[in-house]
């Protein structure tokens, strides 16, 4: 990747600056901002999500309904296979507005434009010490280009905007026109005459003109647009950080079989062979896949126990924006496991204290996902990595208020990250903002 | 040039200033860097170089408090062991020394490593240095490769810039008295050098040492030169890479012996014997009471005395005996010619008014005693009592690259003040003399006089020894006009004068009691500094020099009359060391050729643990120190030491001892 001096990218944008009429901006709401998330039960008309576990060590070969009954201690000792965290992988992303635009003469209407950052990582433990083994950081120049050329009466924004600013800081920055869509295009959609934008082979169509001319009355609405596009960029980047790693084992593979990166957050846009040795560890529980009874029932876990594995299918048609951006056909029946698993002694906490959500391929297990193949090897398998996900409350991850359920592996990439891009006052600053 | 094992980090609570800057270390490079290394900080950008001073390192964890860590340990499980370690860091700080090119703002960003020879020498100045006196060495890092030679500049040593050097030091640990006796033996070196020419007055304060200047090991069996060709060939890496950047610099730390004169005064009731430790080949002498009474003897009647004991009368009676000693006739019977005689005849005439005038007699009464319990009693073996002439040192002939040593050990504090002012009055008076005459080639540049325990001397807030003190006062401040050099050696710099230190131009400080270290004495060293020379190894201190911005770390070589038995025999047990024997040699070497073949890789086998594991030894009727004395004239020159039959029995014991031992 080029590298780019920010110096380089602040005089470009002052040089356009003088050229359009900008208004530098000091919104400085954090992009982490503390909002309430409401928990909501995904539609189970969309998600297959279903139980698998059906093998209990004291009971046999049990039912469904059966194995919910029971909670699955996993840090009973017997020989159950080694398991070695050797990857940690996190992402981060940062979208600033950095300025607006008017959009037309004698009107008050304007565009944001944005800088957006994007910072993903892979750390490698060896000896016990973690050690930096890839990072990317990218830089996204977020603004409507095509919507503000067809509306605007302004001529010096006829211009291609985004263009220039390539022209004078070259590839380091990526100009992304946030005038398109960010899901892809429904196979209902291909109308005659809808613009498209193809990213990575994928088509991406152009929001309507008269909902973006809306959207300029409430900018909040393009800063979700740019957030949108910029978690989507860092998809790309985690799984080409993904792509890196699996290249790296393939060409040094390691001692043990049962190697493992571990990701913060889902693998639902993971894609390929990494997706044989990803395990995600979320530790929000905003989407909740299990029914009412057998959330009350994970909610109710003491250390040492865990929920039985379910299967969790990525929906299958046309997607809603929020939930997935890119999904290619071969991947697209990609089963997921997961389970639940308490780390630390609930005592008088949050239910939530210490609960943490797996999220591991099918492939990964003997069984390969198949409920009637579930055997003792894979109950000590799911056992293994839930042992070893406890091993890793030490050392703890204060003084972050998640503390009880942020491993310190994935905290120290979320510390590497933050060390790597820059904060929104400096990202302010690029266009003279305040 | 060493790798970069650290970068510059500036923040807002630790920012980088004109004096001051602070590195954070690369992981596994810990042990790359100590406090009292010395660092380049370069950016590679603007080609900018500044160097500092390791004056601090701190390392830490991202754990926030202590309590985190406990938690981490399985809540207070101390052998508990993570999967992870946890983040860790050490942050070193540098006192900044120099830069190159020269700049006087921070250093914004740089990589630090360690700072080269060369880069040592431009940080402190060393290279700019036209009369250089080696002074040490900088051990900057574990490779002795990377060491630098430390040099002082002649003009702030000697004069005429500026001059003195004060050592101080816990005794036993800091090594002061071999620091100084390698900074004359370097000096004189560079002396000889440039054609300059200094002599030494040394007074020996304690111990021996300064009276074996020229012997080989401790117990002198070995000529100088052979020990440290043996040294240069068996010596650990440190010590011959030390030994050949000396000689790199020319210096010689062998003494010669004649050039070594050594003095004492006389024992008491024996003029003959001299009053010291070590009574081969030094000289005894004393005064009489006619040296006390030359118009410009330093040492006059009065100083005698303890301060306490003269008051005014007893001044005024001192007076009229001194009227009285210049007229022959006073007394009658001839010229009173010593000490003895004055008593007697003082004892005599006090009753009679026509000798002492208006004095009282209970004052000539008092005057006589102090003159007996003085001159017979504790003044005794300086002053003889009895005799009509004294045998002094005659100091004004001392010569180029000539080193004086004066034995004042075993004599009492004032006889140690009393010779102190005399010997150094007179060299005054000398060394005036030879300033007359600035073009003559064969005048003395400079005397340097070395002193150890100057607390005794010039000791702070003290009224009592004024004029003592005084004196050193007056020679530390205009001394290197003169050229008289003070060398100072004392364990608490605060228990000197603060005028005598103060106009040293280098100091050399060892190990020291961290107590004494807060007096303000050393201020000029940073709080972690002060903590690391509380703790410095033996053989190590710090130098502060005129010319230098910051004080460096030196070590230097050992003297070689230091060197123990036990590491002489470490030496001659080293395979290189063996020296190849000649194809001819005669038959009787070959006995003690098996011996030392026989102790070849038996490490610490000292012949006083031999003479008590072997019991048919004592059997011989030989003492403990006759056998040890055969045992190294042995191993050492391969002879023995007498023609004695006892000794080829001994020898014959040993061998076979050693061999019973072997099989």
């Amino acid at each position: 990747m080029p590298r780019l001096q920010i110096p380089t990218l602040a005089s470009a944008l002052r040089e356009l600056r003088k050229r359009v009429d900008m208004m530098p901006v000091s919104d400085d709401t954090p992009e982490e901002s503390s909002a309430i998330r409401i928990q909501r039960y995904v539609d189970p008309n969309k998600w297959g999500v279903a139980a698998i576990e059906s093998w209990s060590r004291s009971r046999g070969r049990l039912s469904t309904r059966q194995i919910w009954d029971e909670m699955v201690h996993y840090l009973h000792d017997d020989d159950s296979p080694h398991v070695d965290f050797r990857y940690f992988m996190d992402g981060i992303q940062r979208t600033t507005p950095i300025g607006r635009i008017r959009l037309r003469k004698k009107s008050f209407e304007t565009v944001p434009i944005h800088l957006a950052q994007i910072g993903t990582v892979l750390l490698k433990r060896e000896h016990r010490k973690l050690i930096k083994e890839d990072e990317q950081i990218r830089l996204l120049l977020e603004y409507p280009n095509a919507f503000v050329q067809s509306r605007t009466n302004v001529a010096a924004l006829r211009e291609d905007l985004l263009g220039a600013v390539a022209q004078q800081v070259g590839s380091a920055v990526l100009g992304v026109d946030t005038s398109f869509r960010v899901a892809k295009l429904k196979s209902n959609e291909n109308l005659p005459g809808l613009e498209i934008k193809e990213i990575d082979g994928i088509h991406y169509p152009r929001v309507p003109d008269d909902e973006l001319w809306k959207w300029c009355a409430d900018p909040a609405q393009f800063r979700g647009q740019a957030r949108r596009w910029t978690t989507r960029f860092r998809d790309i980047e985690e799984q080409r950080l993904y792509d890196n790693a699996l290249n790296r084992l393939t060409e040094h593979p390691p001692n043990s079989p049962l190697t493992f990166v571990i990701k913060d957050g889902p693998l639902t846009h993971t894609r390929g062979g990494v997706t044989k040795m990803a395990l995600g560890v979320i530790k929000s529980f905003s989407t909740i896949f299990l029914d009412r009874s057998q959330m009350t029932k994970v909610l109710g876990l003491t250390y040492g126990y865990r929920s039985p594995v379910f299967t969790k299918s990525r929906p299958e048609g046309d997607l809603e924006e929020q939930e997935i951006y890119d999904v290619d056909t071969v991947d697209k029946k990609l089963t997921l496991l997961s389970w639940y698993v308490r780390i630390r002694s609930v005592s008088n906490h949050d239910p939530l204290w210490g609960l943490l959500r797996i999220e591991m391929h099918a492939d990964v297990l003997p069984c390969k996902g198949h409920t009637a193949r579930w055997a003792e090897e894979d109950t000590q398998l799911v056992d293994a990595i839930s042992r070893q996900l406890c091993q890793e409350v030490s050392p703890s991850s204060h003084p972050d208020s998640r503390w009880h359920n942020l491993i310190y592996p994935i905290k120290s990439c979320e510390f590497f990250l933050r060390s790597r891009i820059l904060p929104h006052v400096t990202a302010h600053h690029l266009l003279g903002g305040m | 040039m060493a790798t970069h094992f650290g970068r510059i980090c500036a923040l807002e609570k630790i920012p980088s200033t004109v004096d001051e800057f602070h590195f954070w270390i690369a992981r596994g490079s810990a042990d790359k860097v100590e406090v009292g290394y010395i660092v380049t900080a370069e950016n590679t950008d603007s080609r900018e170089r500044v160097f500092g001073l390791v004056t601090n390192i701190e390392f830490f964890t991202d754990a926030e408090s202590i309590l985190v860590d406990y938690f981490s340990h399985e809540f207070g499980n101390p052998s508990a062991r993570p999967p992870t370690e946890r983040q860790e860091i050490h942050i070193a700080s540098a006192a900044v020394i120099g830069s190159a090119p020269y700049r006087a703002r921070p250093m914004a960003s740089g990589m630090v490593r360690l700072a080269t020879a060369d880069e040592i020498h431009l940080a402190y100045g060393m290279d700019k240095i036209q009369n250089k006196i080696f002074c040490g060495v900088v051990t900057n890092g574990p490779n002795p490769e990377n060491w630098a030679p430390a040099f002082m500049d002649e003009k702030f040593l000697v004069g005429p810039e500026g001059a003195h050097l004060n050592i101080s030091g816990a005794s036993g640990l800091a090594t002061k008295t071999s620091a100084a006796i390698f900074l004359i033996s370097s000096l004189l070196s560079a002396a000889r050098e440039s054609g300059k020419r200094y002599a030494v007055l040394a007074f020996n304060v304690k111990g021996g040492d300064l009276l074996r200047l020229d012997a080989g090991g401790e117990d002198g069996t070995y000529m100088q030169d052979e020990l440290l060709k043996l040294i240069k060939t068996s010596a650990s890496s440190e010590v011959k890479k030390m030994l050949s950047l000396a000689d790199e610099s020319k210096v010689d730390i062998c003494f010669s012996s004649t050039k070594l004169k050594m003095f004492a005064p006389a024992r008491a009731n024996d003029i003959n014997v001299p009053n010291s430790l070590i009574q081969r080949n030094v000289k005894p002498f004393y005064w009489s009471l006619g040296d006390v009474l030359k118009e410009d003897a330093p040492v006059r009647l009065s100083d005698l005395f303890e301060s306490e004991d003269v008051d005014d009368r007893s001044l005024g009676v001192l007076a009229r005996i001194e009227e009285l000693l210049e007229d022959e006739q006073t007394w009658g019977g001839g010229k009173v010619t010593s000490f003895k005689e004055l008593v007697q005849k003082m004892s005599e005439s006090i009753q009679q008014p026509k000798f002492w005038g208006q004095h009282h007699h209970s004052t000539v009464s008092k005057v006589v005693r102090l003159v007996r319990t003085n001159c017979e009693g504790v003044l005794n073996g300086l002053f003889a009592y009895d005799e009509e002439n004294g045998s002094d040192i005659g100091i004004e002939g001392i010569g180029p690259g000539e080193v004086w040593v004066v034995d004042i050990e075993a004599i009492n504090d004032r006889a140690k003040r009393l010779v102190f002012h005399n010997l150094t009055t007179r060299l005054a008076s000398v060394m005036e003399k030879e300033s007359l005459r600035p073009r003559d080639e064969r005048r003395l540049h400079g005397v340097i006089i070395f002193v150890d325990e100057l607390n005794k001397f010039a000791p702070t807030g003290s009224a009592t020894h004024s004029r003592i003190k005084q004196q050193i006062i007056e020679l530390a401040a205009r001394g290197r006009s003169l050229g008289l050099v003070l060398f100072g050696a004392e364990q608490f710099a605060s228990r000197v004068d603060k005028e005598v230190i103060g106009n040293a131009s280098s100091h050399l400080l060892g190990r020291t009691e961290l107590v004494e270290l807060e007096d303000k004495a050393y201020g000029w060293l940073s709080k972690n500094l002060r903590f690391v020379v509380g703790n410095l190894e033996k053989g190590r201190l710090l130098l502060r020099h005129a010319l230098y911005g910051r004080p460096v770390f030196v070590k230097f070589p050992q003297p070689l009359y230091n060197y123990s038995t036990v590491a002489i025999e470490e030496f001659l047990a080293a395979p290189q060391a063996a020296p190849a024997r000649p194809q001819d040699a005669d038959e009787a070497e070959r006995p003690f050729e098996r011996l030392r073949k026989m102790l070849k890789g038996q490490k610490g086998i000292h012949p006083i643990k031999l003479y008590s594991d072997v019991v048919s030894l004592k059997g011989l009727g030989i003492s403990q120190e006759t056998f040890s004395d055969w045992y190294h004239c042995w191993l050492g020159q391969q002879k023995f030491r007498g023609k004695g039959t006892t000794e080829r029995k001994a020898f014959e014991i040993v061998l076979a001892h050693f061999s019973t031992e072997k099989s």
